[in-house]
């Protein structure tokens, strides 16, 4: 069988070089696509959750209570408890920090809060290397930090400089090497001190020394402070100064993870929870898992739109091949061996161009990385660095992945191969099967559609987003295997049309697409993928962009939004204010209310939800604008225990009116009764409104994320902005926008979202692209005898290149109508099964006329750009040698 | 050794049935050259691709050394295309891709022998019709004549029971044709090799021991051409009358 492939396939191969190359493409740009999404999703994966909680990567187990934190003494007590297998229980203050002299507005930077005598005691001066874990026999986390300190504190001199410091009010602390540097340019000569804000309060902090933890990449940027936990449980906790962020526990040197955990969790009982890496990363990825998803789909679809050109293009082959078919089989080759040919081709083009696709891949994952870091960095967590994550196993699922679809892409055209009977396909008789063709091609519609409503209907009984993902792939390709049909359809249908006002040319396009919707549909079904790849994605952001900003122009009606640390649109800069920072706001003429909020993130169900927090007293009764506050159409919100759930928060968690929802506390569970399921598009795990005053009741937190600030009618909502800035942005760290900057900064977050999404969908749409220009040189070839008889009986060459052109135009015409009627569907998937599935948000079905157009335009002017090659090429052919029988 | 036995063959390809071979009966015997002519559309290339088990017939049936070809098996047909009968086309049917010695060695190919081995026995075929030195030449690159026998070197390559041809020199002028025509009547091999060819020209028919006659898918009548181990005057052959003959 090699022989008979080194003989036939590359004889075959050498003498149609462009069409291999074109399958290589086809199958390296899906390739490529599904490696850079594969890739992106491993860096998101690895490195999103180590920077939401870089502190957790160096713990076998971590006891936390979300943003709530856990008693400090808790760590104190786990030691004294001697809980078998438990080996050291550390405190650990985590959170974010402006320092006011960098950047223009200050810079928000990670605080760590480490146990400081622990790690600055008993141990060489001069450099540290504090392996933890080499110490407790765990080289599953084997991470360690170097202290460079500047006065070495176990020395006499460097011990009185730390107490001289804590005398004069300044905090000691250890910065990540870079921004150490920074400081140091930004400093008078010699000064170490510097000035930092956290809940509104300045502090004065004093650079000891710098600190690096080689195996967090997280903290690779040096963007860090660390300091003792006690002095950052102030900073970060300033009511509640008992409270750490979590409690790193490590364990004995052969315990077993699982059982320590349960002991601990028996310990600790209601006041929080006990996490090991993954599960504490789960709930993190639970989060990121929505974008991965998105990712996974964009990369699968770009595969399966390179399997329906692959497909094509050998289609197109077997019909080309024939005749040296049914030579093999009248010198004796069995069907088997003919199937086998064919996918043998298949399978060395698939491994070229898996082999092709695998280094882009890497290159559009090296360039889709920064725009991803960005948005992560301003959107979701800061992130140092994100480095693309090449897995051993992505080799072979690349691999895998682009012989796997070239084989599948071969099967059918190996099979037809397979099935010509030799004394037929050696007289060359016409096919006789189209019925027997058509009756298979309607079974495969009705199997994968349902294949693809079970997978979406028992996706409850599949492993989480198999069901979702399966579905939306399966009934993808059912999409696309109808539209050769719907072709043919469209085509006696327009078929009169066209050719009433096109001519000739018009009227052979016509008839060409009806005659071989095969070739042409399976065209038409490329072009549809994209148009509905792109109008289904417009028409989904536009659903979903328009009904948020109904929501924020109804509900969070404000006219100015303060916050610290960070703007709107970076949001994961922010930190919390004072709440006494509503008088100075209201010491404003033009302020009416200030209403602040606090944004709390809990652990609900095993998720991460929001708790909301906010003023309900905010305005005088009377005032007009309550009609539009939540807190005078729930005026009982006010009275404590009781909590409004987002529509969402209510589907994913199926909570209803009236119900008691429990959540933990400070100190221990906490009852809510549902009083109201309001529309909210804040988290998309769920949001729970609750009193701002009950909430610091019950967890002793009065801090401030967003000041939402009400102005008098007539009020300048600019000039109020510029003025808080000018007053308090440098001082305070503070950064106020306007509702229209707001919006802005929503619309361009949303836009940042997408355009990952886009990038995608332009290499979808470049293979498909590549795809029209093969369809058409395939086209040509196969009409080479009716085009050489059109020339013979004196058509012009213009009218040939007319001809082709018109039929280039009107499969971009179809195209885009059938990728119009696909979009509809794929924003009915993404809106209502996807979306709620992921987030519980039910947003209407909207269209967007205005991007649908411009699909429209767009699909017919390109079609017919890239039908110009093979239609001049059309116009070269010689008459004789067209018309010739053999 | 070949023998159709009421075999009919009917073609469903348009709205209106096609019935190419109509109760045809006719009997080879191992070592015989039969020609078999009739017009364009008479059912004589339909009749060869029954013998050559290339198709299978409607009714009837064929047999090859008394064993029934429409109880093989699609794998078993292929089997023995391949190792009990040689092809040779009007139109060479060369594969464009390969060079002559790897259309030769085809059939090994399919066979599963090594590629240097079934190109060794290939260039052994190739050297038999005269064609070894142009073993690494591709068809484009050979006269008409040239490719005609690197098919019949093809359909000798695996030393097979039966040569079918059709219409060899159907492509071919006068001096090529007479050589194709030679190298054909070389081939039988008593009690062992048959050669059946199927043609319209009457010149080349007459390199037959028995001449067929085909008429609208019906046996018109048989011309016996050797007489005593003689061969008849080869340039006076006239089509027989078809009414002096009926199917059987």
């Amino acid at each position: 069988m090699l022989a008979l492939h080194r003989s036939l396939s590359v004889g075959y191969l050498r003498l149609h070089p462009t069409r291999a190359m074109l399958i290589v493409l086809s199958i390296a740009l899906g390739v490529a696509t599904l490696v850079a999404t594969r890739m992106l999703n491993g860096s998101i994966n690895s490195e999103a959750p180590a920077a939401v909680n870089p502190m957790a990567k160096l713990a076998d187990l971590v006891i936390m209570n979300a943003q709530t934190g856990v008693p400090r003494a808790l760590a104190e007590e786990i030691q004294k408890a001697q809980i078998r297998g438990v080996s050291e229980a550390e405190p650990i203050v985590l959170g974010r920090i402006t320092l006011p002299q960098l950047d223009k507005y200050g810079r928000s930077v990670w605080l760590f809060g480490l146990d400081w005598n622990k790690h600055a005691s008993g141990r060489d001066a001069e450099r540290r290397d504090v392996r933890s874990h080499a110490e407790h026999g765990n080289a599953e986390f084997g991470e360690g930090i170097e202290i460079h300190w500047i006065h070495d504190p176990t020395a006499a001199s460097g011990a009185s400089r730390i107490v001289l410091d804590r005398l004069r009010g300044r905090i000691p602390v250890l910065a990540g090497d870079k921004l150490a540097l920074t400081l140091a340019e930004k400093a008078p000569s010699d000064s170490t001190t510097f000035h930092a804000i956290a809940s509104s309060k300045r502090s004065t902090l004093s650079l000891v020394g710098t600190v690096h933890f080689p195996d967090l990449n997280a903290l690779n940027d040096g963007n860090f402070l660390v300091m003792d936990v006690g002095d950052a449980a102030g900073l970060i906790f300033p009511q509640r100064k008992e409270n750490v962020s979590q409690i790193n526990i490590r364990i004995e040197a052969g315990a077993d993870r699982q059982q320590v955990r349960q002991r601990l969790l028996d310990y600790v009982g209601d006041r929080a929870e006990v996490r090991t890496l993954e599960s504490n990363y789960e709930a993190v990825r639970d989060v990121t898992g929505g974008l991965e998803l998105g990712f996974d789909i964009g990369g699968a679809i770009a595969l399966v739109v390179g399997l329906f050109l692959v497909y094509n293009v050998l289609s197109v082959s077997v019909a080309e091949r024939r005749h040296d078919i049914g030579i093999m089989r009248s010198v004796g080759a069995t069907r088997g061996q003919v199937a086998r040919l064919f996918l043998g081709e298949a399978a060395v083009l698939g491994l070229v161009g898996s082999g092709l696709g695998l280094p882009m891949g890497w290159g559009l994952g090296w360039l889709t990385l920064r725009p991803l870091l960005g948005f992560l960095s301003e959107v979701f967590v800061p992130m140092g660095e994100l480095s693309l994550q090449v897995a051993p196993s992505l080799l072979g699922v690349a691999l895998l992945a682009g012989v796997g679809t070239a084989m599948l892409a071969a099967l059918i055209p190996a099979l037809q191969a397979a099935s010509e009977e030799p004394a037929a396909a050696v007289r060359r008789v016409p096919h006789n099967a189209r019925l027997r063709h058509r009756l298979l091609h309607i079974a495969s519609i009705l199997f994968l559609v349902l294949a693809g409503v079970a997978c979406v209907a028992g996706r409850e009984y599949l492993p989480r987003r198999a069901g979702v993902f399966a579905g939306a792939v399966i009934l993808f390709i059912a999409s696309l295997t109808i539209i050769p049909l719907a072709t043919e359809l469209m085509g006696r249908l327009f078929g009169p049309i066209v050719r009433s006002f096109a001519g000739l040319e018009g009227r052979l396009a016509a008839d060409n697409l009806v005659r071989s919707p095969g070739r042409t549909g399976i065209v038409i079904a490329a072009l549809a993928a994209t148009a509905a790849l792109v109008f289904g994605l417009s028409a989904f952001i536009h659903s979903t962009k328009q009904t948020v900003y109904n929501w924020l122009e109804d509900k969070v009606a404000a006219d100015v939004f303060v916050t610290c640390g960070g703007s709107l649109d970076a949001a994961s800069l922010t930190q919390p204010m004072d709440s006494h920072f509503r008088d100075k706001l209201k010491s404003l003429p033009d302020v009416e209310a200030a209403v602040g909020v606090r944004f709390h993130l809990l652990d609900f169900r095993d998720r991460i939800v929001f708790m909301l927090a906010f003023d309900t007293d905010a305005f005088a009764e009377g005032n007009p604008r309550t009609g539009r506050t939540l807190a005078h159409n729930y005026p009982s919100l006010r009275e404590g225990g009781r909590a409004l759930v987002s529509e969402n928060f209510a589907a994913l968690y199926n909570v209803h009116l009236g119900d008691s929802i429990t959540v933990r506390g400070r100190n221990g569970p906490l009852t809510l009764e549902v009083i109201g399921i309001i529309v909210d598009y804040t988290w998309n795990r769920g949001t729970i409104l609750v009193d701002r005053a009950w909430f610091n009741k019950v967890y002793g937190d009065d801090s401030v994320d967003i000041w939402d600030v009400y102005l008098r009618s007539g009020a300048n909502s600019k000039a109020v902005r510029d003025e808080i800035i000018a007053r308090w942005g440098r001082e305070e760290a503070l950064y106020a926008s306007t509702s229209k900057q707001m919006h802005d900064s929503i619309e361009k977050g949303i836009d940042r979202v997408y355009l990952l999404g886009y990038a995608q969908f332009f290499i979808v749409g470049l293979v498909t692209l590549l795809g029209v220009v093969s369809a058409l040189f395939i086209s040509v070839l196969q009409r080479r005898r009716e085009l050489g008889l059109l020339r013979a009986v004196g058509a012009s060459r213009g009218q040939v290149l007319g001809t082709v052109l018109a039929e280039a135009a009107l499969m971009g015409l179809f195209g885009a109508l059938l990728g119009f009627v696909v979009g509809l569907f794929i924003e009915w998937y993404t809106i209502r099964l996807i979306l709620p599935d992921e987030t519980g948000f039910v947003f209407p079905m909207l269209v967007p006329w205005k991007p649908a157009a411009v699909v429209f335009g767009l699909a017919v002017v390109l079609a017919a750009l890239v039908g110009l090659w093979p239609a001049y090429h059309a116009t070269r052919l010689r008459i004789a040698e067209a018309i010739a029988y053999e | 050794m070949m023998e159709l036995v009421e075999v009919t063959k009917v073609y469903n390809t348009g709205r209106t049935p096609v019935h190419a071979v109509r109760g045809v009966s006719l009997t080879i015997a191992a070592g015989e050259f039969v020609s078999i002519m009739g017009p364009s559309g008479s059912g004589k290339s339909t009749l060869m691709h029954l013998l050559g088990a290339l198709d299978t017939p409607t009714s009837g049936r064929a047999l090859f050394q008394g064993r029934d070809l429409q109880t093989l098996s699609d794998r078993e047909r292929s089997r023995f295309r391949r190792t009990k009968i040689g092809f040779v086309f009007q139109f060479f049917n060369l594969l464009p891709t390969l060079t002559a010695a790897e259309n030769v060695a085809l059939p090994l190919f399919l066979d599963g022998q090594p590629r240097g081995r079934a190109l060794k026995q290939a260039m052994a075929s190739l050297e038999r019709v005269g064609l070894g030195h142009r073993a690494e030449h591709h068809p484009e690159e050979m006269s008409g004549g040239e490719m005609q026998r690197v098919a019949v070197a093809r359909a000798l390559v695996l030393e097979p029971e039966a040569v079918l041809c059709d219409e060899p020199t159907g492509n071919l002028d006068s001096a090529n044709s007479r050589e194709i025509l030679n190298l054909l009547r070389s081939l039988p091999e008593k009690g062992r090799r048959s050669v059946v060819m199927v043609t319209h020209d009457p010149q080349a028919a007459a390199y037959g021991d028995r001449l067929v006659h085909i008429r609208d898918g019906l046996l018109a009548g048989i011309d016996d051409l050797a007489c005593n181990g003689q061969m008849v005057n080869r340039e006076n052959i006239t089509p027989a009358p078809s009414s002096a003959f009926h199917s059987r």
